[in-house]
């Protein structure tokens, strides 16, 4: 049985979270549920973000490409406004006719709600209907809702505190909460209901947390989960980037590629929201399928389009044997056993090792001899300077040579030379196959509390730190005790560094 | 006097529709009242990755009577307009981490983990006021690029404003053209005295909602703590700067002359070379035209997927041509790849120096431009004898055409770049002397 979250909150230090902008798939999804704008603008945002938040500073072309999104989107919704076509719950003529100083006002106070995502205030309210003062009728309100998206309190979720430089904890308010649990599952702002249910005051109980979460997650705005937090956790933007040669790899078509990402995608969706283990990433007995990816694994037709196949035993089961992610480990003209063994350590198991001294020399020429990967990286693990890191994810890489550098499953290499998968995952770990090493890491502890972390370091904006171990322990228990995303997401968000925080003693920084 | 950078609009959009069979024109004259008496210095650093094949980078001997090597033949063609100095160390980039992130982020400041501004941005405080920007960000590589045991974005730039605030680049060379464009005032530039402004409704807008944003994040500063106030603070940093330019009034230091392409150039999302062309071309523009004074540009990221096919190669840069086991093949290859490299760069360099500033010189002879990457040899991931180029004379404090034998920091050639606009700096970064270069 899992322990209830509360158990671990009784008291203690909530932690606290810096003020977290929009990152650029929230932006979208954001301005996509406020005002129907389909057009995701963050892809003209210089990039600056990384699963959890922003983390470059704020420059001037980041304000100058808010600002033209923002005129962009505005006379956008504008227009379906005016032709009937704005989506219901996106609506921005709450009133009519809009020209009327009182209905233009209206519209900009019910609009401020929700780009806010709380209830506003005179004070909130004031610099924005001053812009229907300066700029007369229906331009002025169209100013005012620019302004309100170029808004700090917009771009930024905002979470206040009574006293912002005490430590005391204290709850979020209900509207900080809800906004926390919209962007963890949707990505996006809360809903009508969700904010409703902030004015009603009714997110105060575990129970009420858990049953908002149940709803937010048959939605499907959750697929955010898999856009988001799989994006970054698993590196699924990967293959996008990957080239592979077109005179060595003619298969390796633009269209192919985009299977394997769809393969991915659809699989990690199922795994995140339906009831699998998370350790089914690893060795889940299904995937999804269409002809031509099919074809390429060699793998009978699965019928038309896409389709939900059930996988024999053997190494094609989970991410590890999906065509995806083999090929983005993969350089342009040859695997990548460096690679592969990097993406199983750094992302299953958070164990990535320290990066290679100075001046090492790479690998020795006499490598070059070899067709082997194996035999390669041996040349390498010869340097004893290089010997004590590889030894940890070379085999894990080379586990996967039965893979090509297109996923495509091979026994042996071009020139006959056999492929050997053994290896081990550490001191009496030893594996023969890639199913063995796939259960070796499933099973292991680290596996458990890196899914742990990576999931709690998404959903709280920042790294576990010390005062997190109870959540920290609680939530890999859960993950070894085969809990699916739900229940572990239910562990974080009813836990109290989720629901409370505390303010910052002044001169915290230099 | 109007600015340096007074071109028109209008001028510039008359000759968007015209097929043009030269990529650039003369577009006009500045003033020249008072011209030499302020030659406004500039600074811009290109970046390449994953360092060089380091054998055939740097020439056998020093001095001016060097013989030029395999991958600095390209220099040849302004070889007295160039300084190479070998021997500069990025080893403040060490504790730990991975040599490509922790080199990219300590590049240009000097400071393990971006701990402090880069020059540019050091540079751009000096000169913030006198053009419409205070510096200028471009990346020519793909977003998101895996491979980082720290965090990623401290090698997605090489612009710093402080300890830890990176500044994310432009990559798309057609809107950091249009963004330029867009700050030249919408006056005819004809008489020399500054025409009444044409009201643009448009602006008067958009100053009311740069008001009413700058008015709400004032109150909401007041009930933040102090990280989180630091934070909204850049916020309204650049608010500021926003509604400065869209203020009539900015003085540049001086004249120049100034040219200015035909039409924006394409976004070239599928085209590496002519994106990193159009990037230098736009870069150029901004140096000539005063708009900027200081510029960084990244040709693109480490771990970069990009083939280099227009070279005749297969396979990417950072896994297979620098790490290139001593492999001839592959050496070929990546010195093919750092040959192109420097092409880029004094394609830059050569643009600048055609370009005359109203006393004659040119806009290279007032210009220090920096090619650089993180690591040296990328083989080896070392960072002692840093592969550096400086184009330029930096108004006179450059003796270029030769190559010196230098030691220390990087941070002390930055250093000396920065005395030029700050007479009285005596540190940056991990800086212990300023390096002498003009003797």
């Amino acid at each position: 049985m899992l322990g209830s979250a509360m158990s671990c909150n009784v008291d203690g230090d909530p932690g606290r979270v810096t003020l977290r902008r929009l990152t650029g798939p929230q932006y979208d999804n954001t301005v996509r549920d406020l005002l129907g704008d389909a057009s995701y603008p963050s892809s003209a945002f210089p990039k600056d973000d990384s699963f959890e938040a922003d983390l470059m500073g704020f420059s001037t072309l980041l304000f100058e490409k808010y600002e033209a999104a923002a005129e962009r989107i505005v006379t956008d919704a504008w227009a379906r406004e005016a032709a009937g076509q704005q989506p219901p719950s996106a609506k921005l003529w709450t009133c009519t006719p809009v020209t009327d100083a009182t209905c233009g006002a209206q519209v900009v106070k019910d609009f401020a709600r929700r780009a806010f995502r709380k209830p506003v205030s005179d004070a909130d309210l004031a610099p924005y209907l001053s812009l229907l003062g300066t700029v007369p009728g229906a331009e002025g309100v169209q100013a005012a809702l620019q302004a309100l998206l170029l808004s700090p309190q917009f771009l930024f979720r905002v979470e206040l505190d009574q006293v912002a430089t005490s430590l005391t904890p204290h709850t979020l308010s209900p509207h900080e909460l809800a906004t926390r649990l919209s962007y963890l599952v949707w990505g996006s702002t809360p809903d009508a209901q969700l904010l409703a249910k902030a004015d009603a005051g009714q997110l105060s109980e575990p129970s009420a947390i858990t049953s908002e979460l149940t709803r937010m997650l048959a939605d499907p705005k959750a697929s955010a989960l898999t856009e988001d937090f799989g994006r970054e956790w698993l590196g699924l933007d990967a293959i996008s980037k990957a080239t592979p040669d077109p005179v060595l790899f003619p298969e390796g078509t633009s269209a192919l590629l985009a299977d394997m990402r769809e393969e991915t995608r659809q699989f990690v969706s199922e795994i995140f929201l339906g009831s699998a283990p998370l350790s089914g990433l690893l060795g889940a007995d299904f995937t999804y399928l269409n002809d031509r990816l099919a074809a390429h694994y060699g793998l009978p037709s699965p019928g038309a389009g896409w389709t939900r196949v059930t996988l024999p035993v053997g190494p094609r089961r989970g991410m590890l044997g999906q065509a995806s992610m083999l090929t983005a480990t993969s350089t342009a003209s040859r695997t990548s056993a460096v690679r592969r063994g990097k993406w199983i350590a750094t992302r299953m198991l958070c164990s990535s090792p320290p990066p290679p001294p100075p001046n090492v020399g790479g690998l020795k020429p006499e490598a070059a001899a070899y067709t082997s990967e194996r035999q390669r990286l041996e040349v390498h693990r010869a340097d004893p300077q290089c010997a004590s890191c590889h030894q940890l994810i070379d085999p894990l890489g080379l586990a996967m040579e039965n893979f090509d550098a297109l996923g495509r499953f091979r026994n042996a290499y071009a020139d006959g030379t056999p492929i050997d998968p053994s290896g081990d995952v550490g001191p009496g770990k030893a594996f023969q196959t890639l199913e063995q090493m796939r259960e070796l890491v499933a099973a292991d502890s680290r596996f458990d509390s890196c899914v742990s972390s990576e999931l709690s370091t998404y959903a709280l904006g920042r790294a576990l730190r010390a005062e997190d171990a109870c959540l920290g322990a609680q939530l890999a228990e859960g993950v070894k005790a085969g809990a699916p995303l739900s229940k572990a997401l239910e562990i974080v968000a009813t836990s109290r560094a989720f629901t409370w925080r505390r303010g910052e003693a002044q001169g915290a920084l230099p | 006097m109007k600015p340096s950078w007074y071109i028109s609009r209008r001028t510039l959009l008359r000759g968007a529709g015209v097929a043009m069979a030269l990529p650039f024109f003369d577009q006009m004259v500045a003033p020249k009242a008072n011209a030499q008496a302020l030659v406004p210095l500039r600074f811009a650093a290109t970046f390449v990755p994953n360092g060089v094949y380091l054998p055939g980078f740097f020439p056998a001997t020093e001095g001016v009577n060097y013989a030029t090597s395999p991958i600095l033949m390209p220099v040849e063609a302004i070889r007295n307009d160039v300084l190479i100095l070998s021997g500069l160390d990025n080893s403040v980039a060490q504790p730990n981490g991975n040599m490509h992130t922790a080199g990219i982020a300590a590049f240009l400041t000097g400071a393990f983990e971006a701990g402090g501004p880069s020059l540019d941005q050091v540079i751009a405080q000096k000169t913030k006021g006198m053009t419409p920007f205070p510096s200028l960000e471009f990346h020519g590589g793909e977003e998101g690029i895996e491979g980082c045991e720290q965090p990623c974005y401290l090698h997605e730039t090489l612009a710093w404003s402080a300890a830890g605030q990176g500044i994310a680049p432009e990559r798309n060379p057609q809107a950091a053209f249009n963004r330029l464009v867009g700050s030249i005032p919408a006056t005819v530039p004809s008489s020399t005295e500054p025409t009444p402004p044409v009201v643009d409704p448009k602006l008067a807008i958009r100053r009311s909602v740069l008001d009413a944003v700058q008015a709400d994040a004032t109150t909401l500063s007041a009930k933040l703590g102090p990280t989180d106030k630091a934070k909204l603070d850049a916020y309204l940093t650049a608010v500021r700067e926003v509604e400065q330019r869209l203020a009539v009034g900015v003085t540049p230091g001086g004249g120049t002359t100034c040219s200015a392409p035909s039409s924006a150039p394409a976004p070239f999302a599928d085209d590496y070379p002519a994106r990193i062309k159009a990037f230098m071309d736009v870069t150029a523009l901004a140096l000539q035209c005063d708009l900027t004074r200081a510029v960084t540009f990244m040709l693109a990221g480490w771990e970069s997927r990009h083939v280099f096919s227009f070279l005749g190669l297969k396979d990417q840069h950072h896994i297979a041509y620098s790490h290139h086991e001593n492999n001839p093949t592959l050496v070929d290859g990546c010195t093919k790849i750092d040959r192109w490299e420097v092409e880029q760069f004094v394609y830059l360099a050569t643009l600048l120096k055609g370009a005359m500033e109203p006393n004659g010189q040119s806009v290279l002879d007032n210009s220090a431009l920096l090619f650089g990457s993180e690591v040296s040899d990328g083989n080896a991931h070392s960072r002692d004898n840093m592969p550096i180029l400086v184009a330029g004379k930096l108004g006179g404090a450059i003796q270029s055409g030769r190559h010196l034998k230098a030691t220390g920091p990087l941070a002390n050639l930055y250093l000396s770049i920065l005395q030029s606009f700050d007479p009285v700096a005596s540190k940056f970064g991990n800086s212990t002397a300023a390096l002498n270069l003009k003797a």
